[in-house]
């Protein structure tokens, strides 16, 4: 049940955030690719990929954040809507740029966040052997 | 805003159970589950933008439950995860199917509603 809360609150938190990020008004040379979409899924593929490869106390809260906020967060039916309205207007160049830069940037980008996950991991497993060395020297000195 | 989060708890939700419900029965390693989500979301969205609706229910279900459903940070995951497994081939097959069958299903999404509400 608790899952089902976490997701529940996740998604409703994923979804009215990307609803902000989307009516930001922003001014760009390219007026015909949404990038605030863009942004939204490029950031959501990273964070996604981080979070699912770090190590994590709470199995239930990680699934509500990743699955929850960031799988609400990010979305594909826009993209394939975004992608055929650039069709339909003719723009097929922006179609085909906007479809490459979402796959090629997303697909970055989570293996970004994985690198950057192991990286962290590294690092926290090594604090902890430090922490137990101390502890097992000061043990010695007593 | 409410009826977006209101919208996207239902859509998230959905996304949970049936991504559950099929990774059970598929036992493969294509990932079934956000394949079929994703495409059923992309038909289900070129419906709704067909019909024209107010801005209110478009905001409920367009941008709320059927934006949540769908998932873009899953699916690249997903992509990454199988060109790691050394798996390049599904990853292909998987990343460039699913945007393939997304955008079909949502033109012919629109276009079935379209050739009904002409009837």
């Amino acid at each position: 049940m608790r899952k089902y809360i976490y997701i529940g609150c996740g998604s409703f938190m994923g979804a009215v955030l990307r609803y902000l990020i989307k009516n930001i008004q922003i001014q760009n040379n390219y007026e015909s690719i949404p990038f605030n979409t863009l942004f939204i899924n490029v950031l959501g593929a990273f964070l996604m990929a981080f979070l699912l490869m770090i190590v994590f106390e709470d199995a239930t809260l990680r699934l509500g954040i990743t699955t929850g906020i960031l799988g609400a967060f990010t979305t594909f039916s826009t993209l394939c809507k975004e992608i055929c309205s650039l069709m339909k207007d003719g723009d097929y160049y922006s179609a085909v740029l906007y479809m490459t830069a979402s796959i090629l940037l997303g697909l970055g980008a989570a293996y970004v966040g994985m690198l950057l996950a192991h990286e962290v991991n590294l690092k926290l497993l090594n604090k902890k052997e430090e922490i137990e060395n101390i502890i097992e020297q000061e043990g010695d000195v007593d | 805003m409410i009826l977006v989060g209101i919208g996207g708890m239902f859509g998230g939700l959905c996304r949970f159970q049936l991504g559950k419900i099929i990774s059970q029965k598929s036992k493969t390693v294509f990932p079934t589950g956000t394949f079929i989500i994703n495409i059923t979301g992309a038909i289900l969205l070129g419906m709704l933008t067909s019909i024209d609706v107010k801005n209110r229910t478009y905001l409920l279900f367009g941008d709320g439950l059927l934006g949540a459903y769908t998932t873009f940070s899953t699916f690249m995951y997903e992509g990454i995860n199988l060109f790691q497994r050394n798996k390049e081939r599904n990853a292909l097959v998987y990343i460039l199917s699913t945007l393939f069958l997304g955008i079909i299903g949502y033109l012919s999404g629109y276009e079935i509603v379209q050739l009904l509400i002409l009837h």
